[in-house]
């Protein structure tokens, strides 16, 4: 019965413990949410420029949020491809972002991503960029990958998601009455 | 060794056991190798989700066929042995069939972030780990899925021998 109510002691302290660092990780790291807006960021883009809050000012985009080691990522990016026409005829921009430093493990770098997607890479309505670990803990503080955030014309974020290729209709859904 | 396991075979598949042996084959086979169908292309999508069919290849339909079915037949030959079943093959057999999981698991789910904040690890520890952890899954993807094949494979190996040897152990 003793060793019972020790074990059940043990038990009840590590729950304790486990609920208050989850609840203390959680208030201490909370993200963007729906309603709200994004930090005004300027991004620092693959060729050297940079994209800056008024650019994006008006129109409604994606802020697309990857590893370059991640494979969903990647397939992420060729399904993006093949819809980038019509995100650019909804006027809907995509910014994909490599997340600061590929979260702890560097990959092959969003070139590799551009390489398998072609001359599309390359359109006007798609930027690609990497954020800084301040861009990272503000915009992604849990360290999620291939998330993003839907936003609106007025600069409000309408949706958070993970992975375009499993929720494309999402997206679709959103550039379809985004203006 | 293969001659081992084509006797474990034959006593499984020809003995009074057999119409047992086949619906476990069939029927675990079918449905394992229908869930790791999906599976085992879920880490292109992020996630256990029927989307990942798109990304099914030859190689990962393969692969799903021979986990389930290899499993399958670990079973059917475990279940008709008249010795004590191989507590081995089917550790090896259920080791494989973990294995296949983890890519897909967690490589691009928020599994592994989760975890370290709920340890109580901050956030540029968070940032800083968790690549280090699921890359590991993403970039070696398809080593994942050759152990597990070679685990299912020697459970299948160890059942057929502990089938075929207490067979010869019996026999005058």
């Amino acid at each position: 019965m003793t060793h019972l109510k020790t074990i059940a002691l043990i038990a009840a302290c590590l729950s304790t413990g486990i609920s208050v660092t989850s609840a203390h990780a959680a208030f201490a790291a909370q993200p963007p949410a729906v309603g709200q807006s994004l930090p005004a960021f300027t991004y620092n883009l693959l060729d050297g420029r940079q994209l800056s809050p008024s650019e994006l000012r008006g129109h409604p985009y994606i802020l697309w949020m990857v590893a370059s080691w991640c494979p969903s990522c990647q397939t992420g990016s060729n399904v993006v491809a093949s819809h980038i026409d019509f995100l650019r005829s909804h006027e809907v921009r995509i910014v994909e972002m490599q997340l600061a430093r590929d979260l702890g493990t560097q990959g092959p770098g969003l070139q590799k991503f551009q390489e398998a997607v072609g001359a599309k890479a390359v359109s006007p309505s798609w930027y690609w960029g990497e954020l800084t670990d301040r861009q990272t803990a503000a915009l992604d503080p849990k360290g999620d990958m291939d998330v993003y955030y839907l936003v609106n014309a007025r600069g409000t974020i309408v949706a958070v998601n993970g992975n375009p290729a499993a929720t494309w209709d999402a997206i679709e859904r959103f550039a379809a009455t985004a203006k | 060794m293969i001659r081992q396991v084509g006797s474990a075979f034959a006593l499984t598949f020809r003995g009074p056991g057999a119409p047992l042996a086949y619906a476990v084959t069939f029927g675990l086979g079918t449905a394992l190798t229908a869930f790791y169908l999906v599976m085992l292309p879920s880490s292109a999508v992020g996630g256990f989700s029927l989307i990942a069919l798109r990304y099914l290849t030859p190689a990962l339909s393969l692969s799903a066929a021979s986990l389930g079915y290899g499993f399958a037949l670990t079973i059917a030959i475990n279940v008709g042995s008249p010795a004590q079943r191989s507590r081995t093959a089917e550790a090896a057999g259920i080791g494989g069939l973990l294995a296949a999981i983890l890519p897909g698991s967690l490589c691009c789910t928020s599994i592994v972030p989760s975890a370290l904040a709920a340890l109580g690890a901050s956030v540029p520890t968070v940032l800083g780990t968790t690549g280090k952890i699921q890359s590991i899954f993403a970039l070696y993807e398809s080593a994942f899925i050759a152990a597990s094949i070679a685990g299912v494979a020697l459970s299948i190996v160890l059942a057929a021998h502990n089938r075929v040897s207490h067979c010869t152990l019996q026999s005058p």
